[in-house]
């Protein structure tokens, strides 16, 4: 009898773990918001990705992006965990170039880079739809990704 | 014996339904894939690193070496590094920082679209991959493409520039942070190589010099990604070669404007200024030969 529970038992804890295996964030970029949000006129980067992260804990990204190039910035997670707070920074200067706070917390922003430089995204989820109390809620998969194009000629 | 297979019998079954009850739980439990979604995913997640940290996003050596494009420049196969070289690699520095080497190689074919001269390239970046904890999944992609490059229909240089991220991005998921950073350095310090010994040919870069002072960036978040990552300093070696090569970009001219941002009637950002480098005939000869010096280095690291 006992050893019947303890099959069971084992059964349990693997099938278990397979579940929390399968809670990674392997390509989360590629869907939802993120998803809704790629233009075909653009070129998705290759070091678009996605990771887990914790409510309320800010995490910087920076890209050394080249000029004459447009790009898009999208930042995507799962429902309950919106709004993202997501500034963008330039790294000479910290000047901040667009805070989403004041575009209504916008998930993806679109600018033109006329020199190269070295670009700050600040990241942070806010998640307005969770209480912060329930530690088991506390992190989830955020997908970011970014696409770019040449800036195209203009007139004739 | 009837009741013992009757018991056993019951005991699977039992078995069967908890795992049916737990993969229903797990169907509809929260889930953030799409599981309907068949596209193949890349590896890309940082489980639990990402979190509270800085993330360096850099350009591939494609990106740093397709300044050189439609500059009228040919082909020159003696600038790559001896593919017969790889197998004599065995100190795990000297081999990342050449994987890093002949992935630049590979995007420099890339642009050149030598099928050939690529494919001996992808064999040794198959052949050192072999010692760099990447995933079994990822080797067997790098195995399969190698073997069928040239009946490849996608761009030659597209796929190196992947080639690249599929390596680093691999090698991050696993948090191995200070081999990207050597790949990646191997694969910088190749780049300018092959740019500046591609250049010097021509002997004519001035419409390139603030695209090469620019250069300058990359190089900056890949010295900030190694401070970053290595505070007990083992990668030191590697980072005063890097800090050798940026002392001589911060050198350079440099035409200063304040960064300004705007935004039109569409809602488009536009962002404009900022710092700019232009690499002048001295500076170039300067870089040369200290690039050639470093590179000379790095790919006659045969042994301890």
């Amino acid at each position: 009898m006992k050893f019947k529970s303890l099959q069971t038992l084992i059964l349990f804890c693997l099938l278990w773990s397979i579940n929390n295996f399968g809670q990674n964030c392997v390509g989360f970029y590629k869907q939802g918001d993120c998803e809704h949000f790629q233009r075909k006129d653009f070129y998705l980067m290759s070091h678009s990705r996605s990771s887990m992260f914790e409510i309320g804990v800010e995490s910087e990204i920076k890209a050394a992006l080249s000029g004459g190039h447009d790009y898009i910035f999208t930042c995507c997670t799962e429902k309950d965990y919106y709004p993202i707070h997501m500034q963008i920074i330039t790294d000479e200067d910290s000047q901040v170039v667009y805070d989403n706070m004041h575009d209504d917390y916008n998930n993806s922003v679109s600018f033109t880079l006329d020199n190269d430089q070295i670009i700050s995204i600040k990241v942070k989820l806010l998640a307005n739809g969770v209480d912060p109390e329930d530690f088991q809620e506390n992190r989830t998969c955020l997908g970011i990704t970014i696409q770019y194009r040449k800036v195209p000629k203009m007139g004739f | 014996m009837y009741s013992q297979t009757s018991n056993k019998n019951a005991t699977m079954k039992r078995n069967i339904y908890i795992a049916v009850l737990i993969l229903l739980f797990n169907c509809c439990s929260k889930n953030p894939q799409n599981n309907s979604d068949n596209r193949e995913y890349i590896k890309d997640t940082v489980p639990y690193s990402f979190s509270s940290e800085i993330v360096y996003l850099s350009p591939s050596p494609k990106e740093l070496i397709e300044i050189i494009d439609n500059t009228g420049i040919v082909y020159n196969e003696n600038l790559l590094h001896k593919t017969s070289s790889a197998s004599s690699y065995s100190e795990p520095q000297s081999i990342n920082l050449n994987l890093g080497v002949y992935i630049a190689d590979l995007a420099y074919c890339g642009l050149f679209k030598q099928y050939n001269d690529a494919n001996q390239i992808l064999e040794s970046i198959v052949y050192l991959s072999r010692f760099v904890f990447i995933s079994p999944s990822l080797k067997t992609e790098l195995l399969s493409f190698a073997s069928s490059i040239q009946n490849s229909f996608d761009s030659l240089e597209t796929i190196s520039s992947s080639f690249y991220y599929k390596i680093v991005n691999d090698l991050e998921s696993s948090q191995q942070h200070k081999t990207v950073a050597l790949i990646s350095s191997g694969a910088y310090i190749e780049s300018l190589y092959l740019t500046l010994n591609s250049l010097s040919s021509i002997k004519n870069f001035k419409d390139m010099d603030q695209q090469l002072g620019n250069q300058q960036f990359a190089f900056k978040n890949l010295i900030s990604y190694i401070h970053y990552i290595d505070p007990e300093g083992d990668l030191e070696e590697t980072v005063l070669k890097l800090e050798e090569i940026m002392k001589i970009f911060k050198e350079m001219k440099v035409a200063v404007e304040p960064i300004k941002s705007s935004v039109d009637s569409s809602g488009a950002i536009s962002i404009s200024g900022g710092k700019s480098y232009y690499m002048d005939e001295k500076s170039f000869i300067e870089m040369n030969s200290l690039v050639n010096k470093i590179r000379g280095g790095i790919i006659s690291q045969y042994t301890n």
